[in-house]
């Protein structure tokens, strides 16, 4: 018995060995980080040091600070218009380039040169096209046009979305090449027998283009509300949070906590209460996926 | 077949062991006598190549001068974003920079070393300025050490003031001298010159630490400690009047950008741009206004700070040093010569203070900089140093003296920072000045109350 396992750990130590790297990259790039993440959220701390034990005051003092429900109403204003303004923009941006019968490839590139931009090239881009005074970009259209200028970022009510846009700009292009690949799998025959049924362009897309991506379309969708619960770094380049928090999040708060105020345990318990938001968005992914999976 | 299996696993198991290697590998310091000292802020040899060059043959000569010391440049510059990280991770230089905002954070957090037996070996203790000393000392010892510091001044667009006729003949700025004046001067800028008579930081928390020094300038005290316990103590008419002041500014006399969200790099923009006349600022910033926005050196003036309504006081800021806190004695002491033979850090008249401020101030003429501007000592008067600064940047001062005589003339009292959860202060602050400038029926009052609450609730109370 002995000697078999001896035999076995000898044979099998090799493997071990070259799965040993990936191991400790997993190790130390996600699980450690996640797990002191969750302890720190528990912990009294000086700095990133541990001086003790806080059970739940962190989760409390998150919760119990008096920006907590803006800043949670304002997360999921931003998933909102993010899936209002964004999440349609790529479906109809690939099923333009799968009509497209010239020009096709110099569209394809059109479509997906903004996601090749940095992200904070983007912001800043955007930020000075956004700029309230007669210098930025819109409002010279707007004065052009007759109308007088708009105050754009600095406006409460509609700052979520104005930050929104550019992140669909940003992003779209990129998820609309994985709906142009979905298309692009649709036999052609299909389209040539609604065609030869009478079935216009819209009949067209309707019951032959959908269905095909109905499936990635409602991944996407529970990726885009992953990804958009925590925005930070667009908050962040474009208004720092203002005017007077109406653009702050969740993510925004957890990096002011960590590096502003210089309470990195705060940061992680709201980090955690995130998670936990988000764990309901991502069983709900999972189960989508094996859906989709047991479609194919 | 077997031979490639036996390859494979060779080749496996070889690269294994590079990997633990490299994983193991530490950067532990050697003991052979010799104080290998780490130096942060070097500069970037194609960014700033002069600068480079100044501190390379800098090197070279303190290490001719003090065998057993090797300098290591480390380009790292202060950043909070991974500023934690490297003092958690051990691997800040042994010798690093930082500002003044950040002195509680890096003693609270002991992230430097106590210096105080050095400094006293050094004889630099005695000869630190009180109000410096204050930031820097606790019962424990001395953590830091100031390297420059400056006082809050009014940056003044000369070209827009002339226009608006509030430049005297021979290059005065009629600056404002109260918050008053300061409305005045503004108002005639915008009627005359269409551009924007004052601009102010909003965001990034410079809005808040601002509107702190209006506020002191106003009678407001933002906290109190009774019997050991920390207030808010905003909540009250005079800090609602500091509001009103700036949303007055805004709807009232319309002497305010139209954009809203500015920090401090905007405000330098706009103001070495034409934009706009005014705006607080350091004296450091007007660098930023020529080097980087390419302001006229003869545009540009400096004045103090207007008084307020009760008070007349300014903010101090500046750049201190620290040493990590595993700097060894023997580190440390290399550190302090480096500064002292190097960098001008030294409250003793020598030749190489002499040689190294000389040396900056070339270096600040030939990269466009102003010269001239005098600000706060970081040692007493005890020391020649400062004396010796000033007469040397009067003499190479390239800009028209008057221009920024106001300042280097008027002197203002300075009072401390907030000492308690100030940058979160600064956070709730920005927010109240962000909703007076978009919203014109906002209620100074009642936000000044919410901000003060929650200043109370949301940090002072753990505190306590």
């Amino acid at each position: 018995m002995k000697d078999n396992f001896k035999s076995n750990a000898k044979k099998s130590i090799s493997g071990w060995l070259l799965i040993l790297p990936s191991i400790l990259c997993v190790y130390f790039m996600i699980v450690r980080p996640q797990v002191l993440g969750i302890a720190y959220s528990f912990a009294k701390m000086k700095g990133f040091r541990i001086i003790g034990f806080a059970g739940l005051d962190n989760y409390v003092r998150v919760v119990k600070d008096s920006l907590f429900p803006k800043l949670l109403f304002n997360t999921f204003s931003y998933t909102f218009w993010s899936i209002i303004i964004g999440y349609f923009v790529p479906i109809l941006l690939a099923i333009v380039l799968n009509e497209m019968v010239h020009f096709r490839n110099g569209f394809r590139i059109m479509t997906y040169f903004p996601a090749a931009l940095p992200g904070v090239a983007v912001m800043m881009l955007w930020y000075f096209l956004y700029y309230p005074d007669a210098s930025g970009l819109f409002n010279m259209i707007l004065t052009k046009l007759g109308f007088k200028s708009y105050i754009w970022l600095q406006d409460p009510k509609w700052v979520i979305p104005w930050i929104v846009l550019p992140m669909t700009w940003h992003g779209s292009g990129a998820t609309a090449l994985y709906y142009f690949a979905a298309l692009q799998s649709v036999n052609r025959e299909l389209y040539e027998a609604a065609m030869m049924d009478g079935a216009g362009f819209i009949r067209r897309i309707r019951v032959v283009a959908f269905p095909h991506i109905a499936s990635i379309s409602l991944l996407f969708l529970v990726k885009q509300i992953i990804g958009v619960f925590s925005i930070l770094e667009q908050p962040l380049q474009m208004t720092d949070g203002g005017p007077n928090n109406a653009s702050m999040s969740l993510g925004l708060q957890t990096y002011k906590y960590a590096f502003v105020q210089n309470k990195p345990q705060l940061a992680m318990a709201l980090s955690v209460i995130m998670f936990l938001i988000l764990c309901i968005a991502t069983i709900f992914y999972f189960k989508m996926e094996k859906k989709l999976s047991d479609n194919m | 077949m077997k031979k490639m299996g036996n390859l494979s696993k060779f080749v496996a198991r070889v690269l294994v062991l590079a990997l633990a290697a490299g994983c193991f590998t530490g950067c532990g310091k050697q003991d052979d006598g010799n104080v290998e000292l780490s130096v942060g802020n070097w500069p970037n040899a194609e960014a700033e190549p002069k600068r480079y060059e100044i501190y390379e043959n800098r090197k070279a000569e303190f290490e001719a001068n003090n065998p057993g010391i090797v300098i290591k440049p480390d380009e790292w510059k202060y950043d909070v974003q991974t500023f934690l990280a490297k003092a958690e991770g051990k691997t800040l230089p042994d010798l690093y920079y930082t500002h003044f905002t950040e002195i509680k954070k890096i003693i609270d957090g002991g992230y430097s070393a106590n210096i105080k037996d050095a400094l006293v070996k050094f004889g630099y203790y005695d000869k630190i300025d009180e109000k410096m000393l204050k930031l820097i000392e606790n019962k424990k010892g001395v953590f830091l050490l100031p390297t420059s510091c400056y006082t809050l001044g009014l940056a003044l667009n000369l070209d827009l003031l002339e226009k608006a006729g509030y430049v005297e003949e021979d290059g005065t700025p009629k600056a404002p001298k109260t918050l008053d004046e300061l409305v005045e001067v503004a108002k005639a800028v915008t009627e005359k010159t269409g551009k924007v008579g004052f601009i102010f930081p909003t965001t990034n928390n410079q809005g808040g630490w601002y509107f702190t020094m209006l506020g002191w300038n106003y009678g407001v005290e933002f906290a109190k400690n009774v019997d050991g316990k920390w207030q808010a103590n905003f909540d009250n008419d005079d800090c609602v009047a500091a509001l009103q002041y700036i949303k007055d500014l805004k709807w009232k006399y319309n002497v305010l950008p139209e954009t809203t969200l500015v920090d401090q790099n905007e405000c330098n923009k706009q103001i070495a741009s034409g934009l706009a006349a005014m705006g607080f600022a350091p004296a450091g910033q007007l660098g930023q206004m020529l080097v980087n926005y390419k302001m006229n050196l003869d545009s540009v003036g400096y004045s103090y700070i207007p008084a307020g309504p009760k008070n007349h006081y300014t903010l101090l800021g500046g750049a201190c040093i620290a040493f990590s806190n595993t700097a060894t004695e023997k580190e440390i002491e290399a550190g302090l010569k480096w500064l002292r033979d190097a960098e001008g850090v030294n409250p003793d008249l020598d030749d190489n203070y002499k040689k190294t401020a000389e040396e900056s101030v070339n270096h600040s003429i030939e990269s466009g900089n102003i010269v001239g501007v005098i600000d706060t000592a970081i040692w007493n008067d005890k020391s020649d140093v400062f004396k010796y600064r000033s007469e040397l940047h009067k003499e190479k001062c390239n800009v028209n003296y008057n221009h920024i005589r106001l300042f280097n003339e008027n002197k203002l009292d300075i009072h401390p920072e907030v000492e308690i959860c100030a940058q979160e202060l600064y956070g709730l602050l920005d927010a109240c000045i962000q909703e007076v400038l978009t919203n014109e029926n906002a209620d100074c009052k009642a936000l000044i109350k919410k901000a003060a609450e929650d200043y109370q609730r949301n940090f002072l109370d753990y505190e306590n």
